[in-house]
């Protein structure tokens, strides 16, 4: 007996029990006629959108503005360029002032390097003052960032890619195609020791092989989860994923690929939730920071032993949203804090997960890059700034704005080098 | 006839996700950067006309829907604790429009006669001769089916987050997509047959 078409359709949108599935996919494989119609059910739906598109799309701006009662937009422009162009000429006298002093034999800067995911580039600031050194045009969207000291590399998230770049150069060296575009909001894990980096991909992680002449799949850890957020335990044993949107921490056993997980214990599954990991020093723990994390939306931290439960989340202080989670050198954990105006950069101590200070309160945080000893960058991805701290002090040592046109996402630190004049 | 879709809550926008170039459009807004502004409609006003097209059948009702959803997006931009999520926000906030002027207007009840005016003189292409046969195929699609039926096909959301948006098990979701699927194969077929027809 056929399937009808109610069927069909149910099998092509997973609407339909195991049994029933295997039993409508046995038919279909034997029966043409049944296999043309779910192909035109498919069709249908390249019909539909193809249908809606054939019509000249609207443009309501001009009205939209008229009943906002507001002058053009658009003035902005010329401010936007006149921001864009001295950031130009600043650039330009930086790299001026960098190549000058290629004959002189001196120690290289420690470099901030900085994924520019708007501006498409990869800025090089001077770790010590936050000059900019040098900017190179990527021809794409850079998101997630990692700096691998045994090889010189940086490993560097494109939109379908992921690209190793030489660290002193900045020049591509290998290139691995992925299957599915990369996430922006998706973190990597490095294991530099055991050449291997980390990244999600749909249903789970992949690692890739850095030792060989071109990036591949070394191993692939299918966690049926979608991936958000990466860390590896210091020594490199254990693999955390966090899966914010079911709220379950992942730990994956890098020896024996076997993989456990963690209900945070969140009530409901939701895709708009955001959340960030990173492992003690002491390996013996994670931190998961979720948003969304109680039903009344506010956000939590919990601690998850490595391989043990997770502890009872706790609730945040009640400060603006968070973006970011970093583990400090000192081992103390700070949280970027934003609302697109004010937020600052809050620190917490991670024996009691409770709130130990704010940094800048008057500037907004998105993502957190901890340096040696006490030093801590924040990245501000809505207004183009990069500002290192003092965390011991609380002093902010400097801010650079990028300006107009750029968008600091992600940052490595690379740790600078005598450099001889040839 | 009673209309079954349910208004969503605006309210569940919210929570961070990492759009960047939306989360930098919303910052600049709110820091009254009309440019900004100017760019979210430039950028969203193709997707949400196809979607509220295809929902409401009616395009100039359509392009009104569309006014209104930047229009109510302006004001309430500064509610947005997640800007990165300003995409699903925008459909949320037309959805809910369309659906409010639906059940005002009793539109579903003469959906199809609505339909039926813009399929009546077609432009004598191709492509307009089709979008039609499809528009018509489409206004026999329950509205409750048709919704997400748009929104995961045209507008490319997930069952996951279709759910979200509408409020919904993803197994109800679905369930609806499919037979929404179904209902439009058959209209769109029945017509297919018409036409064939000596």
């Amino acid at each position: 007996m056929h399937p009808n078409l109610r069927q069909l359709a149910a099998y092509l949108d997973g609407a339909l029990d195991p049994a029933a599935r295997a039993a409508l996919r046995a038919h279909v494989l034997a029966c043409a006629d049944c296999a043309a119609s779910l192909e035109r059910l498919r069709a249908d739906a390249r019909q539909i959108a193809a249908a809606l598109s054939a019509a000249p799309p609207p443009d309501v701006r001009a009205a939209v503005r008229a009943r906002l009662g507001r002058p053009r937009f658009g003035a902005w422009l010329g401010q936007g360029l006149a921001l864009a162009g001295a950031a130009l000429a600043l650039l330009l006298f930086a790299v001026l002032l960098g190549a000058g002093g290629a004959g002189t034999a001196l120690r290289a800067p420690d470099r901030l390097l900085i994924s520019d995911r708007r501006g498409g580039q990869l800025v090089a600031l001077d770790a010590a003052s936050g000059a900019v050194l040098s900017a190179i045009k990527l021809g794409d969207q850079p998101g997630a960032i990692a700096y691998d000291p045994v090889r010189g590399r940086l490993y560097l998230a494109l939109r379908q890619s992921l690209v190793a770049l030489d660290a002193r150069s900045l020049q591509p060296v290998a290139r691995w195609l992925a299957p599915r575009p990369l996430d922006a909001g998706a973190s990597l894990a490095l294991d530099a020791r055991r050449a291997r980096l980390y990244l999600a991909q749909p249903g789970g992680v992949v690692a890739l092989a850095l030792d060989a002449p071109e990036l591949g799949v070394a191993a692939r850890y299918d966690l049926g989860a979608e991936v958000g957020a990466l860390a590896l335990t210091p020594g490199g044993a254990t693999l955390l994923a966090l899966d914010p949107r079911a709220a379950r921490l992942w730990q994956v056993d890098l020896g024996s690929a076997a993989a456990s997980s963690a209900d945070l214990g969140v009530p409901a599954p939701s895709s708009a939730r955001g959340g960030w990991l990173a492992a003690s020093p002491d390996g013996r723990a994670a931190y998961a920071l979720l948003t969304l994390a109680d039903e009344a939306g506010r956000p939590a931290l919990w601690r998850v032993a490595v391989g043990g439960p997770a502890e009872r989340p706790a609730p945040l202080a009640a400060l603006q949203p968070p973006w970011d989670l970093a583990l400090l050198a000192d081992g103390r954990l700070a949280i970027a804090r934003g609302n697109g105006a004010v937020g600052g950069v809050e620190l917490v101590d991670p024996a009691t997960l409770r709130s130990a200070g704010l940094l800048d309160p008057e500037r907004d945080q998105h993502h957190l890059v901890a340096g040696a000893g006490a030093s801590l960058y924040g990245l501000n991805f809505m207004h183009n700034t990069v500002t290192r701290y003092d965390t011991a002090s609380g002093a902010v040592l400097w801010r650079a704005d990028l300006g107009a046109g750029q968008q600091p996402w992600d940052a490595a630190l690379v740790p600078g080098g005598w450099r001889w004049p040839f | 006839m009673k209309l079954e879709l349910p208004i969503v809550s605006e309210a569940a926008a919210t929570g961070p996700e990492r759009d960047s170039a939306d989360a930098l459009l919303v910052a600049r807004v709110r820091a009254g950067d009309q440019g900004a502004f100017e760019t979210v409609v430039a950028r969203y006003q193709a997707p949400l006309a196809r979607y509220l097209r295809g929902l409401v059948g009616d395009p100039e009702l359509a392009d009104d829907l569309l006014q209104d959803t930047f229009l109510r997006a302006y004001r309430a931009i500064g509610q947005i604790d997640d800007p990165g999520l300003l995409r699903a926000w925008l459909y949320r906030i037309a959805h809910n429009l369309a659906v409010s002027v639906l059940r005002r207007r009793r539109l579903i009840s003469w959906l199809p006669l609505v339909f039926g005016q813009h399929v009546a003189a077609p432009a004598p292409d191709h492509g307009a001769i089709e979008a039609a046969r499809v528009a018509a195929a489409l206004a026999r699609v329950p509205a409750q089916q048709r919704a997400p039926l748009l929104l995961h096909l045209v507008a490319g959301f997930s069952y996951i987050e279709v759910a979200a948006m509408l409020q919904l098990s993803e197994g109800t979701v679905r369930m609806r997509i499919s037979r929404g699927r179904a209902a439009f194969r058959a209209a769109y077929g029945a017509r297919e047959e018409e036409d064939d027809a000596p």
